[in-house]
Order: C-alpha cells, then structure tokens, then sequence
C-alpha cells in the first residue's frame, strides 16, 4: 500500500511524457504507479552503490580505541556466533 | 538446522518471500541476482536443507569504506591514511511466518562471522549495517553495533585485528 501523503511534481517534455504512457500502458499500470516504482527502483541502485560511510568525531574517537584491539564481541553476539560456528 | 547459500536466481522461491516490508521483498525479487551479476552486492539467504527452495530470510553484503570525521591532530596520526575497508550489510529480512525463531540473530552472526573470515583476506576492519527504522536499530544495538552518528541509521561493528 503506497502513502500517498507526499507529492512530487516534475517538468519534462511532451515527447518523454508520451513515451512513458507508452511504457506503462505496456505494462499495464498508471502512469504515476510507473514512475513511482522506475525512481524508487534507481533511488536503491544508488543507496546500495553509495560506498562511503562516515563516523562522527565522537564515534570516530571510539572506534580508534577498538581499532587494533582483538575483536569483542558482546554476550549475545557471542552466543549467536556460538550457534552458527556449531551449525558449520 | 537452517543453511545460508548464495542466492540462486533458478532454484530459490524469491517471489514467495514475504516479510512484511515491501523494499525488501522488492528488493529479493527483482534487483538482488542484478546486483550480484553486476558485482554490486551479494545476496545469501537462508533455507532449511530440506525445503532449499523456500527463503526462510536474508541478507546481502557489499563492499564499503568508512571515513573519519573532525579528528585532531593527535588522533589522526594513529590512523591508516586511507580509507577503512568495511562490507556493509545493507539488507537484513525474516519472512514473516518465521519471525520470533531468532533467525535475525542467526543471519546477523552469520554475516559477522563471514567478515571476519575476510577481515584477514580483505582487510575489511569494520562491519556496517543499513537499518530500515528505529526498531531495526534497536536490534543492531542489543548486538554491540553503535550509531555512525547521533540517530543515524547506519550502525557499525569494529571487526577487530585479523
């Protein structure tokens, strides 16, 4: 189910319009349905290329500190790394 | 017990894959076999050896670097000088009719314990995940992950020395 609170209003060219009621006539959907999914569709290609991440100067501080530490994990990390070890 | 496998586009049900939120779903069925073919992301999924075709979950890993923000003098002498490698683990899914099995925490720790077998191949020195919302965080969080920063939705898992 889409929420349809928001909006999004865009110019482009009679002819692009036309092509695209073309496309989703082909598949059988409205023409803002179409559009809706080909965007969101790009918009997790791009997240899911997006390879940097930053930390903030707090975390960035921590993180140093583990950084050549042997690895730590918590109690409950352990115990689910426990289970998958014994299921190998 | 369930086994994790390399998503296999011909032999796994993606599109009888539901867990209640439509990205992942969506994600599963069209753009996961895309993105292995096209070296973005792998998907591993998890099935019970014998139903293999059915997906009781998943996740799916990509490469990623992670930055330092405002160090001092001080501090930036102890890093690498380049980027740390990390894998990011983007996508985390249960089917809903297997939710409250503890399969969230056997992927999670199934990812963790794949990046540090690359820790020492790759250098990868830092896992990330991408949660979906707050609750998601929350799930990370109870597992040592921390927030990259005030509220984020991207949490991290120092991965330690090889």
């Amino acid at each position: 189910m889409v929420n349809t609170a928001a909006r999004l209003d865009l110019r482009l060219g009679v002819a692009e319009k036309a092509r695209i009621a073309r496309a989703a006539a082909l598949r059988g959907v409205p023409v803002s349905a179409f559009v809706r999914d080909a965007v969101l569709r790009d918009v997790e290609n791009v997240m899911t290329a997006a390879l940097t991440v930053s930390l903030s100067a707090a975390e960035s501080k921590r993180f140093l500190k583990a950084f050549d530490a042997p690895f730590k994990p918590n109690a409950r990390l352990k115990v689910a790394l426990a289970r998958v070890a014994a299921s190998r | 017990m369930p086994i994790v496998e390399l998503l296999n586009a011909r032999s796994h049900d993606r599109a009888g894959f539901a867990c209640g939120e439509p990205t992942l779903e969506r994600y599963l069925r069209e753009q996961a076999s895309q993105h292995h073919r096209d070296g973005i992301a792998t998907t591993h999924v998890l099935v019970e050896p014998a139903a293999p075709a059915r997906i009781l979950g998943y996740y799916s890993l990509s490469a990623a670097q992670l930055l330092f923000e405002e160090l001092l003098e001080q501090g930036r002498q102890r890093l690498p000088r380049y980027p740390v490698p990390a894998v990011r683990m983007g996508r985390l899914a249960v089917a809903t009719l297997e939710q409250g099995r503890g399969l969230g925490s056997l992927l999670l720790a199934h990812a963790v314990s794949r990046c540090l077998d690359l820790r020492s191949q790759l250098g990868a020195r830092v896992l990330l995940v991408d949660a979906l919302h707050e609750n998601a965080g929350t799930f990370y969080r109870a597992f040592g992950f921390r927030p990259t920063a005030a509220d984020a939705l991207t949490l991290y898992l120092p991965l330690g020395r090889p």
